[in-house]
């Protein structure tokens, strides 16, 4: 057979030849789902009630966006992301510390912490359904003990969303931990004694050395909690069925299930996947832009 | 500037003893290097002066303080690393800067004592990159610059050339000797090479599994080693050890082995009379077995063998001989134009007045 292009050609193009078929699956897979969905999202659609999908135009994007429960939900969302990722991330940087610091035992609390990321969604979701009943919940027990008033935790509009954040940030703290803590053990340990004679306290090299050699590894991970608490559904699908007391725990997932997957608005379902893609695209390009750069050491 | 003392310190690690009784008095203005080979206690010596290591007994001063407590901080010293320790994320004035930054040093007096530093070591134009944008070279020269701009009162050096390329470590040899000239500071500086601690150090600490074999000026302990280790340690090729019997014959004392018998000069040693008939070791130095070709003074044969060339390594400047003889074996230096072949015999001549003789036992310098 012919050889075509000059052998450094062909080894510059073979990288790509390899990756091909997958790129190709991907592509397709998710191409066709993608552009399948955004039709949907152009329709009025019920499976049951009309099998044959009308075109509406962009009319479920503004039926959406003019929802002032849609627009609760996105609040709600932000909030549910924000103080679950900001917790997760500083209790994790805390967590990662003080197991790089353990002279023992290092092994068996990696490995327990990974427990809550074992339990499946719905169970670790039951659990703290049960921790958390008002009557004869551990939590509130706890608080009897040391005599403060009862919580109402999933049953009071209040505290609903800061217990489903609670229960997020029980979940995937350990995962946080472990990443951080990866990245914290293949940092050089010279720089740190070059700091000491430099004169830099603990604190300081913590901030001087430690945050800028560990940005990509924060950001990384800060973009993973940040775009699957943006689709957290599970455990608050457990706790706040319905988006909890005074819905105020109705993230956009839970708003697309109830008010489009469950009374069958196949369009308007479709049209709330596609707003919470774009939203966590935003979020995702501040993420980026603010962190631009970040432990580049070219 | 300062002198720095080692008065009875130990290190310990678990059930190993990495220093052992180290005592040490480097004077101001010195340049001292530790050497010898891994493990023997060197590093963790410059580390206890640094205090990036706690000791577990003794005292060490820097000037008149008695530093044990003390963090590294505070101890005035600036350490230079074998692997340069720069901070990744800062660029070459930030590397520099760091040091005084903390120390809450004016903007512009940084400033100013940073491109002294980096026009000092030429590297004004490396000032705004990276670490990562730098050759080896470079990087060690930020390292250096590091140090310098603080101005301290020792400079610790730990293998800061091992791991430039051989070409650039002689130059980067001679610039940093030149830098202790000009800074006028006490520098300890560390190296498994004995070549740079001949060439560096005013004054070398030979060490050997956590005990200080000998501390002495290089050319004294080059000819005058006080053991052994020292003997094969310091220079290269190294010493050659020849087991041998002290033997008297009238007035003369010899050498003798198998396949040789040399006359030990008359006033050489001081007393040698409780090792005759016994077991010793013949130390003499490559350069001082001669191609008899090239010797100038009397060759007879208690000063001379024929031995056989097993292997000769042309240097140019030299030619390295592999000589065997009876059941001995030595390593030679020699003049570059000799006549020895592999596998043919040559005669040489031993310079029986720079011979060492060691006890068998003890493996200390009969003198």
């Amino acid at each position: 057979m012919r050889r075509v292009g000059s052998p450094k050609s062909r080894r510059a193009l073979a990288p790509y030849c390899w990756v091909m078929p997958s790129v190709i699956v991907i592509v397709g897979v998710m191409g066709y789902a993608f552009a399948k969905g955004f039709s949907i999202s152009l329709t009025k659609w019920n499976p049951f009630l009309n099998p044959t999908p009308v075109p509406v135009g962009l009319g479920n994007y503004v039926k959406l966006l003019s929802d002032p429960l849609f627009r609760h939900s996105v609040y709600v969302t932000v909030v549910f992301a924000a103080g679950s990722v900001g917790a997760e991330m500083l209790l994790g940087m805390a967590g990662a510390l003080m197991v790089q610091k353990l002279r023992f035992l290092k092994g068996l609390v990696r490995t327990s912490m990974l427990i809550p990321m074992m339990l499946a969604p719905a169970i670790a979701g039951l659990i703290w359904k049960l921790f958390m009943d008002i009557d004869f919940g551990l939590l509130n027990y706890f608080l009897s003990l040391l005599g403060l008033p009862e919580i109402g935790w999933i049953a009071d509009k209040t505290w609903v969303l800061p217990s489903v954040v609670l229960v997020d940030v029980w979940q995937w703290t350990p995962f946080v931990v472990l990443i951080l803590l990866a990245g914290l053990q293949s940092l050089p340990p010279e720089p740190y004694e070059a700091a000491e004679i430099d004169g830099a306290t603990r604190l300081q090299a913590f901030r001087y050395i430690t945050l800028p050699l560990m940005k990509r590894v924060i950001v990384i991970t800060l973009l993973f909690r940040t775009i699957f608490s943006l689709r957290a559904f599970d455990t608050i699908f457990l706790l706040a069925r319905g988006g909890g007391p005074g819905q105020n725990a109705l993230t956009l997932s839970m708003y697309l299930y109830e008010r489009a997957y469950i009374p069958f608005h196949m369009g308007m379902a479709a049209t709330a996947s596609y707003i919470i893609l774009i939203i966590t695209l935003l979020i995702t390009a501040v993420i980026l832009g603010l962190t631009h750069g970040a432990g580049s050491t070219e | 500037m300062a002198k720095v003392v080692l008065d009875h310190v130990y290190k310990r690690f678990g059930n190993v003893l990495a220093v052992n009784d180290a005592c040490l008095e480097i004077k101001d203005k010195e340049f001292l290097v530790l050497v010898g080979p891994s493990g023997c206690g060197k590093s963790t010596t410059l580390r206890m002066v640094a205090g990036l290591e706690e000791i577990t007994s003794g005292n060490i001063y820097i000037g008149d303080t008695l530093v044990n407590d003390i963090p590294p901080k505070d101890r005035d010293i600036a350490m230079v690393f074998q692997n340069y320790a720069l901070y990744p994320h800062m660029d070459v004035y930030n590397n520099m800067a760091f040091g005084l930054k903390l120390r809450k040093f004016p903007k512009a007096e940084i400033d100013r004592l940073v491109k002294q530093a980096a026009q000092i070591l030429g590297i004004e134009n490396l000032l705004d990159r990276k670490p990562k944008a730098l050759s080896g070279g470079q990087r060690q020269r930020v390292a250096l610059g590091r140090a310098i701009v603080r101005e301290p009162k020792v400079f610790l050096m730990d293998e800061p050339l091992s791991n430039l390329d051989a070409k650039l470590r002689v130059v980067m040899r001679a610039e940093l000797s030149k830098l202790h000239m000009r800074l006028q500071t006490t520098v300890i500086y560390v190296t498994h090479d004995q070549t740079e601690a001949m060439t560096m150090g005013d004054r070398i600490v030979v060490m050997k599994d956590g005990v200080i074999q000998q501390v002495g000026a290089p050319l004294d302990i080059y000819d005058h080693p006080d053991n052994m280790f020292v003997a094969g340690f310091i220079g290269t090729p190294p010493m050659n050890f020849i087991d041998a019997v002290l033997v008297k014959e009238g007035d003369d004392l010899f050498v003798k082995g198998t396949g040789f018998k040399l006359k030990v000069p008359q006033g050489r040693f001081k007393d040698l009379t409780p090792y005759i008939d016994k077991e010793v070791v013949f130390g003499i130095r490559p350069e001082d077995i001669i191609d008899a070709d090239f010797y100038p003074g009397e060759i007879a044969d208690d000063n001379s063998i024929v031995a056989m060339v097993d292997v000769s390594e042309p240097l140019g400047s030299e030619v390295i001989l592999y000589l065997s003889f009876g059941e001995s074996m030595a390593v030679a230096k020699v003049d570059p134009h000799t006549r020895a072949k592999d596998g043919e015999d040559i005669k040489v001549v031993f310079a029986m007045h720079k011979m060492h003789l060691f006890d068998k036992e003890t493996e200390l310098v009969i003198r």
